[in-house]
């Protein structure tokens, strides 16, 4: 593991973890809190660990960084079994955020970011350049809040520092316990789109846990649904989950609006979208006209030389008419990403007084997509988890 | 004689007498403080433990002041020994009592989270809770201060050092000369060391307590 490796760029990537059996029976109580679990992590994936409050979920997670020992069964993390080092060695390359947080109210920003590279001894210089370059890459002007104290910061600025602190010392894998569970639902949006950005760039190892769905659903690449006993029901991308739930339980966590969840897992450009009829600005409207005709279509789209759609030109407008066709265009004032998920393009398409919505990609036109579109898409994607193998469940589809 | 010309007359005296008292209730809150913290780190995670430390510290609170040092007489004889423990017993309460509270009100996540980043139990004792529960325990030790600055006094009786010896030699000769004037004289310069001393405290608290909880 990176103990000691380049100070700068986050360089140490995501390792496999691996649960053998895991047991924790606390004296004196009859169930075990964690009972029997076997998982694989990939490694530079988000698990989410998802299940009611109290099914072992915090449990089974503080068992990898050993804040709680096993009674029984195994822990590898990256190959190496994590029983070989002292605990206290071990969490210092495990980053562990928690709710809030979690910062020292005693010590300045910098102060609290620095704590693991310190224990390390990492040297001073390196120690300050590494928490400026965290502090940038949560989004935090080091100049700025380096010397202030927890308590001069917003909560969701709070949970940033959080993440930065865990980040310091470049651990492969982070662990995360309910760490955006206090913030109000606007900046948890915020934190979980930037996890994500972060995630995109670091490709570290991150056990989630969680006990909202939708969490899970927006960053897991996995989500494993616990039940009491850390029972694993099902293990499975968010998409199979949603689209083939494993079974009532399961079906009870998802909640209301599965097929609303499932648009959120679906991006647009891997849906099949409307081609639509396409016009250069420069084409004559008569051309268009005749074509639109013949595909039996109100509206072409008018792509800019960059092929990027500028306008709406309908049939009627160009009935009869010659010249260039963007003279008799309407703006388009709606367009979205291929790379948003069909959520974001329902949105767009309700908020849009047109039946369609240009989808483009790196501003190039990609296709239409209107409600059509999603909604065979949704039927598309129930047909194939269907299809696929009977729905994994217990250990796993890893 | 006023209590003016007494005070000039016997300028030199007092001084001694006022910096051995200011003296000895330093030491012995210093000792006290190093066993009070002792205790309150050995019993703050156990209820039961720290329960049966602050109800002892509780009973020696209730001791008369008069009594204690009498009992200790026999045990210890006369002078500094005997004060100086009836001053640490004294001062221990305050002290065990406000640094068990603040150490465990110090919040659970925050040593789950210094646990959690492979701080071992030494490292979250020193760079956590002692330093949050900090503000809570330099309380205690500034009531034990003014309770014992008052207790000091009464170490005369059993011959100890300090502004004591003032109030009681003037209390033993009342009606005759300057029996007043000397037990005035102690008395007064008690409560302005007691006042001095408060004034540090705060100087102390605003020294060494973090900008990030200073209230």
């Amino acid at each position: 593991m990176a103990d000691n490796g380049n100070g700068s760029g986050g360089a140490a990537h995501g390792v496999e973890i691996e649960l053998r059996n895991l047991t924790k029976k606390y004296p004196g109580q009859a169930k075990a809190a964690v009972d029997d679990v076997t998982m694989t992590i990939p490694a530079g994936e988000i698990v989410a660990l998802v299940g009611p409050s109290g099914c072992g979920k915090t449990t089974t997670m503080k068992l990898i960084n050993r804040l709680i020992e096993p009674t029984s069964g195994e822990i590898l993390i990256g190959g190496e079994d994590a029983r070989r080092r002292p605990a206290d060695i071990l969490r210092r390359h495990v980053g562990y955020v928690i709710q809030q947080g979690g910062l020292f109210p005693h010590m300045s920003i910098a102060e609290n970011v620095s704590l693991v590279p310190k224990m390390l001894k990492w040297d001073k210089k390196r120690t300050a350049e590494r928490v400026d370059e965290m502090l940038e890459l949560v989004g935090l002007d080091p100049a700025n809040y380096r010397d202030r104290f927890p308590r001069q910061l917003s909560g969701g600025q709070q949970q940033r520092v959080g993440v930065a602190r865990a980040l310091a010392a470049d651990p492969p894998v982070l662990l995360m316990d309910e760490p955006f569970g206090a913030v109000d639902p606007i900046t948890r949006g915020r934190l979980q789109d930037e996890l994500l950005r972060l995630q995109e760039e670091l490709h570290k190892t991150i056990v989630f846990v969680t006990h909202d769905f939708d969490e899970a659903v927006k960053l897991g690449d996995r989500i494993a649904v616990l039940s009491e006993g850390s029972h694993i029901v099902q293990y499975a991308e968010p998409a199979e989950i949603l689209a083939r739930p494993a079974n009532d339980f399961v079906r009870g966590f998802i909640g209301e609006g599965g097929a609303m969840k499932l648009l959120h897992v679906t991006r647009i450009a891997d849906v099949d979208l409307g081609a639509g009829v396409t016009a250069k600005a420069t084409d004559d409207a008569a051309t268009v006209h005749s074509r639109l005709a013949e595909a039996e279509e109100p509206w072409a789209v008018v792509l800019d030389k960059n092929s990027s759609p500028v306008q709406w030109a309908s049939i009627e407008d160009l009935d009869g008419k010659t010249g260039p066709v963007s003279e008799y265009g309407t703006p388009i004032t709606t367009t979205i990403s291929g790379r948003a998920d069909l959520q974001a393009g329902l949105e767009a398409l309700l908020g849009s007084d047109t039946d369609f919505v240009p989808v483009t990609r790196r501003r190039q036109y990609i296709g239409l997509v209107s409600l059509n579109t999603v909604q065979s898409a949704i039927q598309q994607l129930r047909e194939q988890a269907k299809q696929a193998a009977p729905a994994s469940v217990g250990e796993g589809s890893a | 004689m006023n209590l003016w010309e007494y005070v000039r007359n016997r300028q030199e005296l007092l001084w001694f007498e006022t910096y051995q008292h200011a003296s000895m209730v330093v030491q012995c809150l210093l000792l006290a403080t190093a066993i009070g913290l002792i205790i309150a780190v050995i019993t703050y995670r156990s209820k039961t433990a720290s329960a049966v430390a602050t109800g002892i510290a509780s009973v020696l609170f209730t001791i008369p002041s008069f009594a204690l040092f009498g009992l200790l007489i026999p045990a210890f004889g006369l002078g500094t020994t005997p004060s100086v423990i009836a001053l640490v017993l004294y001062a221990l309460l305050p002290i065990v009592r406000n640094s068990v509270v603040g150490m465990s009100n110090v919040d659970p996540a925050l040593v789950d989270a210094a646990r959690g980043m492979g701080m071992s139990r030494l490292r979250v004792l020193f760079k956590v809770e002692l330093p949050l529960a900090w503000p809570v325990i330099l309380t205690g030790i500034r009531v034990s201060a003014q309770l014992i600055m008052g207790v000091a006094a009464i170490a005369a009786y059993v011959s100890g050092p300090g502004l004591g010896d003032q109030i009681f030699s003037g209390l033993a000769r009342l009606g005759g000369a300057n029996a007043v004037n000397s037990a005035l004289a102690g008395t007064v310069l008690i409560i302005l060391l007691a006042l001095v001393f408060d004034a540090c405290f705060v100087l102390i608290g605003r020294l060494t307590t973090s900008r990030g909880i200073r209230g």
